[in-house]
């Protein structure tokens, strides 16, 4: 099954652990895990479900295409990691 | 064969074989603009200047307070206690740090009609600013002009830092689109920030400028590293296949939003009310209890349906934040004054 994977900063909204996850695309693996955290979608997903401007997810090594339909493929050994880029400094 | 008495100061860089000689007199002849002296600003510019750059421009618009002191590490008490700008205590600390940079400490608030003027003339520039907004604007300079920029950014333990050599590598805009919403994401000021992983990322940048500076710059791996002090971990990821994707609007369209001042933060003067109206770039809709949530560490919060009013500094300024994103910032006349508020708290 993949794995997925939130930067240590959205990991504030995860509380506890992450679910095991099933799926073959990202949209799926995501479902899984917001399912119970509306919080974590929130900041993840806008209002219509497309990736958040300020957010960008990687699957192993390539950034995923598809921001609004969250259609890209994952196979079953792969990694969705998930993270924001950050204004601070 | 002797060292040049002039290069004495850095004989111990140059022993790093990448560096040698004629690295250190290249990095001596160059020019470099850094963009915010906080908290990363202050470690980069300490860096940069004992590193012996030629020249540095330091460009920021705030003042030393003293929650600056437990990070940002060029300030002191006294910087406090006289009330200097950022720039200018920066700049006294780097002459007696190292007499053979030229330094230029400005204090000014960097937007659209003079970024071009403060990245004249120079090699590179560094990112030590606080908010997306500047850097989207540095992104769209250094497409423009042609001049590599070092991203770095925190928040929490958390850190991440990437290089742009525009034409050629993912830029930001390649990463992220757009900033995220008025409220949307954190700032330092409402989720904090841990002092190490500035120190983590800022000598992360100076590295890759020092690379760019010494003629290197074929020595940067084209991807965002990510750190985390808490949890001891850094990671890689590719930026590749970023750029090859061919959406981004600013390096593949041409389009210089932030730079051309169509996208970008507005503010108005209050006349008479001293107060100033922040309208942000991104114009979503803030949800006042989440932002209030964020907040109540922070100073004073009243909220309703309508407005969330932030009390901060003992009452010196007031921030009325409306559902539109707007805030309208009570205590000062002055846009940067209200920009860096508006940065802080709301987020920009
Ligand atoms: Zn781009």
């Amino acid at each position: 099954m993949p794995t997925v994977h939130f930067t240590s900063h959205l990991k504030n909204f995860v509380d506890g652990p992450l679910p095991n996850v099933s799926g073959t695309t990202v949209r799926e693996l995501l479902d899984c895990v917001f399912g119970e955290r509306p919080k974590l979608r929130g900041y993840v997903l806008d209002e219509l479900g497309s990736l958040r401007t300020h957010v960008v997810i990687y699957i192993s090594d390539r950034v995923m295409a598809d921001r609004v339909g969250l259609s890209d493929a994952v196979a079953a050994t792969e990694e969705l990691y998930v993270m924001q880029a950050l204004s601070g400094g | 064969m002797a060292l040049d008495p002039a290069l004495e100061r850095y004989s111990r860089q140059i022993l790093f074989r990448e560096i040698g000689e004629a690295g250190q007199r290249k990095i001596c002849g160059s020019r470099v603009l850094l963009c915010g002296c906080g908290a990363l600003g202050s470690v980069l510019a300490d860096g940069l200047t004992r590193a012996g750059v030629g020249f540095l421009r330091i460009v920021d618009r705030d003042f030393v307070e003293l929650s600056n002191l437990q990070r940002q590490v060029l300030f002191d008490e006294a910087d406090v206690a006289e009330g200097l700008p950022k720039a200018v205590a920066a700049g006294r600390k780097l002459a007696r740090i190292n007499s053979q940079v030229q330094l230029e400490p400005l204090v000014a608030d960097i937007h659209s009609q003079n970024i071009l003027g403060f990245a004249d003339g120079v090699d590179l520039i560094v990112d030590g600013m606080d908010n997306f907004e500047t850097r989207f604007l540095i992104n769209d300079t250094s497409l423009a002009t042609g001049t590599p920029w070092i991203y770095g950014g925190c928040i929490g333990s958390h850190g991440q830092t990437m290089t742009i050599f525009p034409g050629e590598t993912a830029c930001l805009r390649c990463l992220i689109e757009a900033p995220p919403g008025a409220g949307a994401a954190e700032t330092c000021d409402t989720a904090g920030i841990l002092a190490p992983v500035i120190n983590v990322i800022a000598s992360l940048q100076i590295v890759a400028a020092l690379k760019i500076l010494s003629g290197h710059r074929d020595q940067i791996d084209p991807a965002l590293t990510i750190v985390d002090v808490w949890d001891g971990t850094l990671r890689k990821m590719n930026t590749r296949n970023l750029r090859d994707q061919g959406r981004c609007p600013a390096c593949v369209g041409g389009v210089r939003e932030w730079l051309a001042g169509t996208r970008g933060s507005q503010t108005t003067v209050l006349c008479g009310r001293n107060a100033v109206q922040v309208s942000p770039a991104e114009r979503a809709p803030v949800s006042l209890s989440d932002l209030a949530d964020k907040l109540r560490g922070v100073g004073e919060v009243a909220v309703n349906p309508f407005l969330l009013r932030l009390t901060v500094n003992s009452g010196e300024f007031i921030i009325t934040v409306f559902p539109d994103g707007r805030a309208i910032i009570k205590g000062t006349q002055e846009p940067a004054v209200a920009r860096g508020l508006y940065a802080r708290y709301v987020g920009s």
